[in-house]
């Protein structure tokens, strides 16, 4: 995986920008010694590191307008950055770009319980939303793993996900409004507190673009009711097949539980021992299923349920029947990725969708993978939505290993595209899965996406070298006639 | 004027690539059921795309359909009905109303703030771009973050970036039973309040509406709450509400009335209907101007339709600043000097226009697919 080359004429402004950049905010927000910017070196996809040109947390929006003006006037690239969770390398820093910081703009600005909703700066985490309406009994439903560091700006450029996006959505559907930064340093406002603004939908548009169309400043999110109650069951199987069907079986007979897991051998196995929830070891696969609603509703769908699993040929059945047994049977599953560490020294998290019906030879095929790369591989999915997240492990001090599980890594999406999946449903594209992007899409797809980029940010400053795997430039995607298959630019950078 | 007919996909390439070669623009329509949204097109010849049926693929343990935008939406519920699915945006079912034009005029039912509208439903497409150029966006699966989502940005864009000639949804269980609760409301202030406070409660309802008298069902002034799910849930559901908001009297209503009212149907002897999106708390505010013949309210009050007032602009001017920066009024029925005189959509704020310009010369350079229906 490469990045696109420096630009020398960028590096070279380098102590002009950063004393320029002093000028503009004041010294105590731009971080410019290396020492003090290694914290921002990495995301989450810590595989990759980048020391940026320099680095900047400013403390209002009017700044994060002059800031973005500046740079479009220098023509230096900007990385924008929430809390740095991205598992995709979304906000890997650039050599020749400003790392621009939101943590800093972190108030909640208003809660609206009358419209159901809050307005929140976009470095306030995920999870302190709904820490500050919880006690009237209202929350954020997307909750993305990493929510209680992950910031919701973050959120919004990466369209995060859950264990509850199956009934609640992703955070494409819990938004009104998003207050936006342009390249230019222009502010413009897309939606609000009302449903459904005139004009194309650049809510939507905004939503999971990956920092590549403008910087979050403002996001107005959906609240919602807290359910009356929760309760989870425990289901397992011999066999990750029957584990699908139950899952199938489920959602074909009208019920849409709030989360819907399923964990393999490896990952019961690593996170029983890890923090001991109880979990069966003697199974193919473990479901964890989740309802909530009033209490009648609950305890009537977990019946429905438990008929269902015994019908799929459960070997392991228990529904939880107070909140603390709840929140054990979920203890696991939320501690897998830690898990981990007691079986591998690093691992590589992936995030395809697939159609669940093709689970089993999806599973299968991951397999024969580990085997052919010689890694092994330990499965937690989001069954319910088909979202995969198989977790490769390996040891990062060894370099060949590094390279074999990227490209074992690669080797599961390309079987995601290949059953009608998808790359990635909840992480992103980042760098991570920049370069398989046309084992799902054509060129010609390609270009359609990138012109809308060439509509933000015609002169590409703002997170280049992310989502798409060849640079192309606005002028060239801008010609009507554009012949398939053939490259108009030989030269043109690709990585 | 030139009617093109597609009955493929190289149908709808060989139109645009004409529309691009004469320089004249198309107006693309299907069952015309809802040709009065928007703004008129300006287009000098037509593309038919209703020919472009059939669903393709339809998978109810997965949650996705995909078909032919010209798919009549009533061939698309019953299918779905068969095993016990529905779309939960609610689109109209005029005869002869398809899938394609519901998604792309961004239809919203009086689910829409419980369930989503077309856009939470618009999973992935195929279509021809004003460049006259086959591409894909978007996926078949029910959680994707790949790419842009260009989904959205259709969702609602009237056909003015591409034709799109396969389209996949998202598709939800159908609800077992459905129970609508009506009660008189003695002022419209403390019934919106009503409505806000039913709205914050844990009764997981999936419908609000407040009525006057001249259209409620029981010819009071009233409000009608939906709930929705198995008989268990509603039962306990309504039980709760009933207990808790006990000085409301509450009747059940025996006839379905959504698709009628969550479609402005309830106005349909009026000349002009405004739809008009803002926050719920901001209804009661504004409904107080109107004579009470004139309006009724979904969504808690978060949507209003309106028939205007006897002015000049029946009502758009006055409105629309006093909405300004909260939310928007659109015209969905008119005449077309109406139509012409006060523009369809509240403005776009200078630098979104100058926004949605650039992305739509992006798709559409030449200006050629369904010119003027947004207003532009």
């Amino acid at each position: 995986m490469e990045m696109p080359a420096a630009e020398t004429a960028i590096l070279d402004q380098r102590s002009a920008l950063i004393t320029e950049l002093i000028g503009l905010l004041g010294a105590e927000y731009v971080i410019s010694t290396s020492a003090q910017m290694a914290p921002f070196d990495m995301d989450a996809l810590t595989a990759y590191r980048q020391q940026p040109l320099a680095v900047v947390l400013p403390g209002s929006v009017a700044q994060v307008q002059s800031v973005l003006a500046l740079c479009h006037r220098r023509g230096i690239k900007v990385v924008p950055r929430g809390a740095g969770t991205s598992l995709s390398g979304g906000a890997l820093p650039l050599a020749d770009g400003l790392l621009l910081g939101l943590t800093r703009l972190s108030n909640i600005k208003e809660i609206d319980f009358e419209n159901m909703c809050a307005v929140v700066e976009p470095g306030v985490t995920n999870l302190a939303i709904t820490k500050a309406v919880e006690a009237q009994g209202f929350y954020y439903a997307p909750d993305p793993s990493s929510q209680i560091a992950c910031t919701i700006g973050g959120n919004v450029a990466e369209n995060s996900g859950g264990v509850h996006c199956l009934k609640y959505g992703l955070t494409t559907n819990n938004l009104l409004g998003v207050k936006l930064v342009l390249m230019t340093g222009e502010l413009v406002e897309l939606g609000g507190k009302a449903f459904d603004a005139p004009g194309y939908d650049l809510l939507g548009l905004v939503t999971g673009s990956e920092g590549l169309l403008g910087v979050v400043v403002e996001v107005t999110v959906r609240l919602k009711r807290k359910p009356e109650t929760a309760r989870a069951l425990l289901i397992g199987f011999d066999d990750v097949a029957k584990a699908g069907g139950c899952v199938g079986r489920i959602i074909a007979q009208g019920i849409i539980p709030a989360g819907l897991e399923m964990m393999d051998r490896l990952a019961i196995h690593a996170s029983e021992a890890f923090c001991h929830p109880g979990y069966p070891m003697d199974c193919e696969a473990l479901l964890i299923a989740e309802l909530d609603g009033p209490a009648a509703e609950v305890d009537d769908l977990v019946g429905r349920v438990e008929a269902i699993a015994n019908q799929s040929g459960a070997t392991f059945l228990k529904s939880s029947t107070d909140e603390a047994q709840r929140l054990r049977f979920w203890a696991g599953r939320k501690a897998a990725f830690p898990a981990m560490g007691s079986l591998a020294p690093d691992y590589l998290c992936m995030d395809g969708t697939i159609p669940r019906g093709r689970l089993p030879e999806v599973i299968q095929g991951i397999a024969a993978l580990s085997k052919r790369f010689g890694l092994g591989v330990a499965n937690v999915f989001h069954a319910g939505d088909g979202n995969l997240h198989p977790l490769i492990l390996f040891d990062a001090s060894n370099d060949d290993q590094l390279a074999r599980a990227e490209e074992f890594g690669a080797e599961i999406l390309r079987l995601c595209v290949s059953v009608g999946g998808v790359l990635t449903g909840e992480h992103g594209v980042g760098v991570e899965k920049r370069d398989l992007m046309g084992e799902m899409f054509s060129d010609i797809d390609l270009a359609h996406q990138e012109r809308v980029k060439c509509a933000f940010d015609p002169e590409g400053r703002l997170n280049p070298g992310k989502v798409f795997p060849i640079l192309h430039r606005c002028a060239e995607l801008g010609r009507l006639h554009v012949h398939k298959g053939q490259l108009p630019h030989p030269d043109l950078p690709r990585f | 004027m030139t009617v093109f007919v597609a009955h493929s996909r190289e149908d709808v390439a060989d139109a645009v690539q004409s529309a691009l070669a004469s320089d004249r623009a198309l107006d693309v329509f299907a069952g015309q059921t809802r040709s009065g949204l928007g703004s008129p097109s300006i287009a000098s010849d037509r593309l038919d795309v209703s020919g472009l049926v059939g669903v393709i693929d339809y998978q109810p343990g997965e949650l996705i359909l995909t078909a032919r935008p010209g798919t009549l939406i009533t061939a698309i519920e019953d299918m779905l009905m068969q095993q016990g699915q529905m779309l939960a945006f609610e689109p109209a079912i005029d005869p002869g109303a398809s899938l394609g034009g519901a998604v792309m005029v961004g239809c919203a039912g009086s689910r829409r703030p419980f369930a989503g509208a077309a856009r939470d439903h618009f999973l992935g497409f195929e279509a021809v771009s004003g460049r006259g150029e086959v591409f894909r966006a978007g996926g078949k699966v029910v959680k994707n973050v790949t790419g842009y989502d260009l989904p959205k940005l259709f969702a609602g864009s009237f056909g003015t970036l591409g034709i799109v000639h396969e389209m996949t949804i998202k598709v939800m269980p159908r609800l077992e039973i459905i129970e609508t609760l009506i009660a008189p409301v003695t002022d419209w202030d403390s019934g919106f309040a009503s409505l806000r406070r039913i709205m914050r409660g844990d009764y997981e309802v999936s419908g609000l509406a407040l009525a006057p008298s001249a259209f409620a069902p029981n010819g009071r002034d009233a409000m009608l709450i939906r709930l929705e799910g198995t008989p268990k849930s509603v039962a306990a559901r309504k039980a709760n509400l009933l207990a808790r908001e006990s000085q409301i009297q509450f009747d059940v209503l025996d006839d379905d009335p959504w698709l009628a009212l969550g479609s402005g149907r309830w106005l349909d002897h009026a000349p002009n209907l405004w739809r008009i999106s803002i926050p719920a708390d901001r209804a009661a505010g504004i409904v107080a101007q109107w004579s009470a013949d004139s309006w009724y309210a979904d969504w808690a009050g978060g949507r209003l339709f309106w028939i205007g007032d006897g002015s000049a602009d029946a009502g758009a001017g006055q409105l629309r600043a006093r909405i300004r920066g909260l939310g928007h009024a659109t015209l969905i029925r008119g005449d077309s000097a109406l139509r012409q005189r006060v523009g369809i959509f509240q403005p776009l704020e200078p630098s979104l226009a100058a926004l949605s310009r650039k992305i739509k010369s992006q798709f559409d350079p030449k200006g050629i697919l369904n010119p003027g229906r947004m207003g532009e």
